[in-house]
């Protein structure tokens, strides 16, 4: 009878996948155990019929069919890459413009921006000044303001219901120290 | 003398698996640069060895082509998330058993039984004389019977000759535990040879 408890590591024995101090256990008991012996060797005989396996080649045509068939499909995944490039193209732009949109400063009235670049470049040569239009509304922010000026009041009486437009033009002297704030209303007062 | 050949036999074959290692990384990249012909190469160098594994993990050929193609087309889609520095074929051995897993899974769920080797054993007639293919029959037949992870584990370790360390860093678990797998399996092997003598 042999004994159970070694047939684990006579499974791996045989194999060579015992090390150290249980390989050199397994080998004493082997030398006194004829009925381990035996088992051994019935283990070295299935494992020498399962390892037939290893001798299983398979065939060229089917290593063929399973090369077509993947650089088919590499080939159909290539061609439709550039589609994938441009979709994720197409969407990164689409989520700047409407980031732009969302953050962008609401305009009032719905009216376009002033523009007076050809008096800013005209004030700029005869006087040196150059002149920056500002919304009104940076007029009540105090970071902007002169030290010992404050906002100008709303106009009250005759004013029409709808918001009147103000710019505020920033004038640049050469002299840093000097800052000018006009203030234009609708008038052009 | 003779101990000194065999000392230039080894350098000779590392320096060789040196060379077949940078080369491949070379392919690799060129792969991940978009030349198809790269990805050709490496398809023709590892294809016989996925195609044999899957074969001996899901014992049919038409399954194995399947899941071949699929560890290739997986391989193709995540080449550039390979660590270079790490050898590559323990990667596509890794990717294989996974695939295979699936599919072997897979085909179960289709099939609703799953097979062991009493089905095995009460199809062979054992009085017969065994024809190759019968003998072949029978140990695929002994492999799929097996549990899962010991059939894993001792195709790797036995059929494709990996080392335990080696099939315990493939598959996961501790190599005590995938120690543990392969004994167990040759066990069951050694008793169904036993029986069908």
């Amino acid at each position: 009878m042999r004994c159970r408890h070694f047939e684990d590591d006579l499974a791996l024995y045989v194999e060579g996948d015992l090390a150290g101090s249980r390989h050199r256990a397994v080998e004493a008991h082997l030398a006194e155990c004829g009925a381990c012996r035996a088992f051994v060797a019935e283990l070295r005989e299935s494992q020498a019929v399962f390892k037939r396996l290893r001798g299983e080649m398979v065939s060229a045509a089917a290593l063929g069919d399973v090369r077509q068939r993947v650089l088919a499909e590499v080939a159909a995944a290539q061609g439709r890459l550039p589609w994938g490039r441009w979709l994720c193209v197409v969407a990164g732009l689409a989520c700047v413009v409407i980031a732009v949109v969302l953050h962008s400063p609401p305009r009032r009235g719905g009216e376009a921006a002033p523009v007076i670049k050809s008096r800013e470049a005209t004030e700029t040569a005869q006087t040196g000044w150059s002149v920056r239009p500002e919304h009104s509304a940076e007029l009540t922010t105090p970071a902007r303001q002169p030290a010992g000026r404050r906002a100008t009041p709303p106009l009250r009486g005759g004013e029409s219901a709808q918001p009147k437009q103000q710019i505020v033009m920033k004038l640049l002297t050469d002299d840093p120290d000097i800052i000018i704030y006009w203030l234009i209303d609708q008038n052009g007062g | 003398m003779e101990q000194a050949g065999a000392w230039w036999m080894v350098w000779r074959d590392a320096e060789a698996a040196t060379r077949a290692e940078a080369e491949i990384v070379l392919l690799i990249e060129r792969a991940v640069a978009g030349d198809h012909s790269a990805f050709e190469q490496i398809l023709a160098r590892y294809e016989r060895r996925v195609l044999t594994l899957a074969w001996r993990l899901l014992g049919k050929l038409e399954d194995a082509q399947d899941a071949s193609q699929e560890v290739f087309l997986r391989a193709f889609r995540f080449l550039h998330r390979f660590d270079r520095r790490r050898p590559f074929e323990p990667w596509l051995v890794r990717m294989t058993v996974n695939v295979c897993r699936d599919v072997g899974r897979k085909r179960m769920r289709d099939a609703g039984v799953a097979l062991n080797p009493e089905t095995l054993r009460s199809t062979s007639d054992p009085h017969s004389e065994f024809t190759s293919e019968q003998n072949r029959q029978m140990l695929h037949g002994l492999l799929r019977g097996l549990p899962e992870k010991e059939r894993t584990a001792l195709v790797l370790r036995d059929l494709e000759g990996l080392s335990t360390a080696e099939v315990a860093g493939i598959l996961g678990p501790s190599e005590v535990t995938v120690r543990s797998q392969i004994s167990k399996a040759r066990l069951k092997i050694r008793k169904a040879v036993e029986r069908m003598k």
